[in-house]
């Protein structure tokens, strides 16, 4: 189980890094322009955490939302009971914001380095 | 007057690939307080380059540049973005406006990166002074792809001083209008200059542009070769 817990956690941090690498690749123009206008490394780094954590919390909430609904068909169709433990449920939702919040920090660190003049110049 | 922004022997060397191609080739500029300048010249001959060292968005190979009394070239690249953050206002060509936000959003956001976290909501009275200054009250909550280019134009001057920097940075700020929307940017830039006594410092290719400053700088290959106020001229 604990496996399988640190494997979905990995995964999770993985997916999120991803999406906000491409994310901040297509918007590196607007990162030049958050530059231009005097703002911080920390100011960059804490908007796209911040953007991240909010898709995380959408994600967790989708999550939830995906597996109440297909406990609640399998129980239908096959008649497994399905139990919910509220410890593993928190767990979940913290490894999906931890994850979230973690995958993003690399990409967030790598826009915050971004040279403004070549951002701003980015097509 | 007092001088608000000193250049002494600016040089600027960019490497491509095993060749250095020198860009400023020793460029020294003093600006006064209020003063409304204009940089001209011909394509490639230093004039964004200045600009972006002027603004620290880039570090000069050698030379000094003081900003309101602060050393920007001696400064970190932390201190460095401080400093443009306190005292300096971009306005580009391409206007750089972000395209999610409207007209109040993009002017709230150049507050809160002013401000920090304590100012995240800004000054609505100032934001609409400067709107209403800028004809802009009426397109507060448009955003920028519904506004026409003289008036995202407007948006981002608005931006560049919503929060008096001393200076105002604008590279070709007209280049991407037609004739009467350059006019009203160009009457705005005067009129932000006259009210607010804000230093501005120009890149035009538009001689029209250019008679509209108190002083026009003339650059060509990476040097200034000429500067002249408009009664000189």
């Amino acid at each position: 189980m604990t496996s399988l817990v640190g494997l979905s956690a990995f995964v999770s941090a993985l997916v999120v890094m991803l999406a906000m690498y491409t994310t901040i690749t297509e918007r590196t123009r607007e990162i030049g322009i958050l530059k231009a206008l005097g703002a911080s490394r920390g100011f960059i780094v804490s908007e796209i955490v911040k953007e991240a954590l909010l898709i995380s919390v959408f994600g967790v909430a989708a999550g939830f939302g995906a597996a109440f609904l297909a406990g609640y068909l399998i129980q239908r169709s096959y008649g497994l009971p399905f139990e919910y433990s509220l410890w593993w449920g928190l767990t979940a939702a913290g490894i999906g914001l931890l994850g979230g919040a973690l995958g993003a920090l690399y990409p967030a660190a790598r826009a915050a380095n971004l040279d403004p003049v070549s951002a701003l110049a980015y097509e | 007057m007092r001088t608000i922004l000193k250049a002494e022997n600016l040089v600027k060397v960019y490497r491509v690939g095993s060749v250095d191609v020198p860009a400023l080739r020793g460029v020294s500029l003093d600006v006064e307080e209020g003063e409304f300048l204009a940089i001209m010249g011909p394509s490639g001959c230093g004039k964004s380059t200045m600009l972006h060292l002027l603004g620290g968005l880039l570090s000069p190979t050698e030379g000094r540049i003081e900003i309101d009394g602060e050393d920007l070239t001696a400064a970190t690249d932390a201190r460095r973005t401080d400093i443009r953050r306190r005292k300096i206002g971009f306005v580009f060509q391409r206007f750089n406006l972000f395209p999610t936000l409207t007209a109040e959003g993009n002017l709230r956001l150049a507050e809160g990166i002013h401000g920090g976290a304590d100012s995240k909501k800004g000054d609505p009275e100032r934001r609409r002074e400067v709107l209403r200054l800028l004809k802009l009250e009426g397109k507060m909550h448009h955003k920028p792809l519904e506004l026409s280019g003289g008036e995202q134009q407007r948006v981002a001057l608005a931006r560049a001083v919503v929060n008096r920097p001393a200076i105002i940075l604008a590279d070709e700020p007209t280049g991407n209008l037609d004739t009467e929307n350059s006019a009203i940017v160009l009457n705005m830039f005067q009129e932000m200059n006259y009210r607010f006594h804000q230093t501005i410092i120009m890149i035009t290719h538009n001689p029209e542009a250019a008679a509209m400053c108190r002083r026009i700088i003339q650059m060509r290959d990476g040097q200034i070769v000429e500067s002249a106020t408009r009664v000189q001229i």
